[in-house]
């Protein structure tokens, strides 16, 4: 069994770098000395990652305001709109409003490259079906015709980081399992299609993250769609309704919760790990945080990626 | 509560700069001292007597600039022809941060991020939560002396208080079930009900052996997670809450899912009135339909029997109601939900507003409401 451990999303802003933003926001200190602390700080939140030994490592994504700024801002045919509730999160993004065709030359999202050992680089994308579902839609004819279009810019999107060296893509997918938002039956079949376009011709593994939502009413559909992994939301998804399928690829396990400053027991999460590798005997399983890690402080994210490389070092142990 | 279409304001209102940093112990400048000196003369203040206070060094300076900027937003309350008033919340830090402090079991981190470059800050609760000393007592004693008009206490809701908390002591408690989203239920559960019980509870008893009549419960984060569980628990955590005090309780809400809200308000045992924002889902020109109050019919659907609050003054533009558009406003309302169940107030706190255009607001709010008068 193939154990690995990543962080599944962006890491938050260390204090110190906040307080930089605010200065920023209030016009005390200039774009040249924000983009200074940005750099200091990325440093920070990179070294700390490659010290604990996760299997992948990004930049944290500190600079990026939200999963789908890079393509709100950068994409022709796009709006940037008002604020909206991050799904049941005390947080929001900027709606993107479609105008027009989507078109763009990717890259959209830029990370500190520079600052990167080598290493297994990890991407994190939204999915093209969360995309379209967060984003307010006045071009396209249908929903249908803009997954495509998004999934063919998401598709461009992983070739051009692929390119920088990154090896694991994540789609992140929220969208998929939150009760509000998830799709019906008829629409399945589209997203398994963008997905599809989105991961065509792509090298690197792929993941398809889901969270704040039980992924079991949709399990049996994802499945079978091109990506390598899938990822769980451990504390939204009916776990023992999980057990009932078998997975031919990965599963990526959201079992340290990033919207909870608790400290997990990590005896109690390596037997669940354990439990899932005998019920759903995936080729790998990847030990992973629910969600993003800005929910929390950086003082507490760190304790959140202390306790996701225990748990994969436990179980590797283990398993041997 | 006999006379027609009565009005007050939801909440806070900002804090001017000589209250921040006089407070904070820093040192005024001429614009703030001229600040202070024009909203004295605005609102018939004695001037000498504020400007020995902030240029004073009293030990109780802090206190006593406390209580002046809550004689200003009163006064101003008054001025503006309200008749339900409080003083816009210039005693409490901020609606969470200021009821977290006060008690037992909680422990604060650093900011986190809102969205772009603000962030807020939130606490965990560690311990089993406990009362430690009144926090909205010594407020409305004061408040009550500075005022002949009735009180209107403003008071952050347990739900809310729960949802924007990290929930450690009791998720830790329940570590025993299995399942982790019924664990975190049942953490929540047991949370909530710890937040009524310990904290909420006492206070209120406090406030209302001092005489508090009317206490408005805000509950922003109420239906940011769209779930019957999730709901059912808002319910039941207020009914806990209000139970066995006789006095009145109203519900405020606002930039929310009032579908999903209008469904679960008439299981609000006492809850007379229901406060909301529907200015800034309205057309602005004064005319006679006014379709963004229609919402309010899912309230009536859904068989609510208190009245309405339903918010005239949209708090997030500086766009200025005119008297008209506030009176074509009151009267579509009016005649949706029957014109003695028609409260007049803004939308939420005019707290993002600067206070020439909170006032403005609030003037043409209570002209307005006497021109629906005259015609309803």
């Amino acid at each position: 069994m193939n154990i690995k451990c990543s962080i599944s999303g962006c890491l938050p802003r260390p204090q110190r770098l906040i307080s930089e933003t605010r200065k920023y926001d209030r016009s005390r200190i200039n774009e040249e000395e924000l983009e200074e602390a940005y750099r200091r700080y990325t440093k920070e939140v990179i070294d700390y990652q490659v010290e604990q030994g996760l299997t992948y490592i990004n930049d944290g994504y500190l600079r990026r305001q939200d999963l789908l700024r890079p393509f709100t801002t950068k994409l022709k045919g796009v709006e940037t709109g008002q604020l909206y509730r991050w799904f049941n999160n005390n947080t929001f993004y900027r709606i993107p409003v479609i105008k027009g065709k989507l078109e763009g030359k990717a890259p959209f999202n830029e990370t500190y490259l520079d600052l990167l050992p080598k290493a297994e680089y990890k991407a994190v994308l939204p999915a093209p079906y969360t995309f379209v579902k967060l984003a307010k839609n006045e071009h396209y004819e249908s929903d249908a015709d803009f997954l495509q279009d998004i999934a063919e810019i998401i598709n461009a999107e992983i070739k051009a980081l692929e390119k920088q060296g990154y090896t694991y893509i994540q789609l992140s997918d929220p969208a998929l399992v939150y009760h509000k938002t998830a799709p019906s039956k008829k629409e399945i079949s589209s997203i398994a299609a963008a997905i599809e376009i989105a991961t065509s011709g792509v090298k690197a593994r792929t993941g398809l993250q889901t969270y704040f939502g039980n992924i079991e009413p949709v399990l049996a559909d994802v499945l079978d769609w091109k990506v390598d992994d899938i990822g769980i939301d451990y504390y939204e998804t009916d776990a023992d309704a999980v057990k009932e399928y078998s997975f031919k690829g990965g599963i990526s396990l959201g079992l340290v919760d990033a919207r909870n400053t608790l400290q997990e027991d990590s005896d109690e999460l390596v037997s669940i790990c354990n439990e899932v590798i005998d019920a759903s005997n995936p080729v790998s399983l990847m030990v992973a945080t629910n969600c993003d890690l800005d929910f929390l402080t950086w003082e507490e994210a760190q304790h959140k990626i202390e306790t996701v490389v225990k748990v994969a070092k436990q179980l590797k142990e283990e398993q041997r | 509560m006999s006379k027609l279409f009565p009005t007050y304001e939801i909440g806070s209102i900002a804090k001017p700069r000589w209250r921040v940093k006089g407070y904070a112990g820093r040192k005024l400048n001429q614009a703030d001292l001229d600040d202070a000196e024009k909203w004295a003369k605005i609102l018939g203040i004695d001037y000498s007597k504020v400007e020995t206070v902030l240029n004073g060094d009293s030990p109780n300076r802090k206190q006593e600039i406390v209580d002046l900027s809550a004689l200003y937003v009163l006064t101003m309350f008054e001025k503006a022809g309200l008749d339900y008033v409080y003083d816009g919340e210039q005693w409490r830090v901020e609606m969470y941060e200021h009821v977290i402090r006060n008690l037992g079991g909680f422990k604060f981190s650093g900011w986190i991020k809102s969205f772009d470059y603000r962030y807020f800050k939130k606490a965990s609760v560690v311990e089993k939560v406990s009362y430690k000393q009144p926090y909205y007592l010594e407020e409305y004693e004061a408040v009550k002396k500075q005022t002949n008009l009735p009180l209107k206490v403003p008071i952050t809701g347990p739900y809310t208080l729960t949802d924007w908390t990290y929930n450690e002591y009791y998720e830790k408690k329940h570590s025993n079930i299995k399942s982790f989203p019924r664990r975190r239920y049942e953490a929540r559960k047991e949370f909530i009900f710890d937040i009524v019980d310990e904290a909420l509870r006492p206070e209120f008893k406090k406030l209302v052996d001092a005489g508090v009549k009317w206490i408005q419960i805000d509950e922003p984060a109420v239906t940011t997670k769209e779930t019957p569980e999730e709901m059912e628990l808002f319910v039941d955590a207020y009914n806990r809450l209000t139970e066995s005090f006789n006095i009145e309780f109203s519900l405020h809400n606002c930039f929310s899912n009032y579908n999903l809200l209008a469904q679960y308000v008439p299981s609000l045992k006492k809850c007379s009135q229901l406060s909301l924002e529907f200015a800034n889902r309205d057309v602005h020109e004064e005319r006679s339909e006014h379709p963004g109050y229609d919402g309010l019919t899912a309230f009536l659907d859904n068989g609510y029997k208190g009245a309405y609050a339903p918010g005239f003054l949209d708090v997030h533009t500086d766009f200025i109601e005119s008297p008209e558009l506030v009176r074509d406003r009151v009267l579509y309302v009016a005649d949706l939900v029957g014109k003695e169940k028609v409260w007049v107030t803004p939308d939420c706190g005019l707290r993002t507003r600067s206070w020439d255009v909170a006032y403005q607001k609030l003037l043409n709010l209570t002209k307005g409401k006497e021109l629906a008068k005259e015609l309803a």
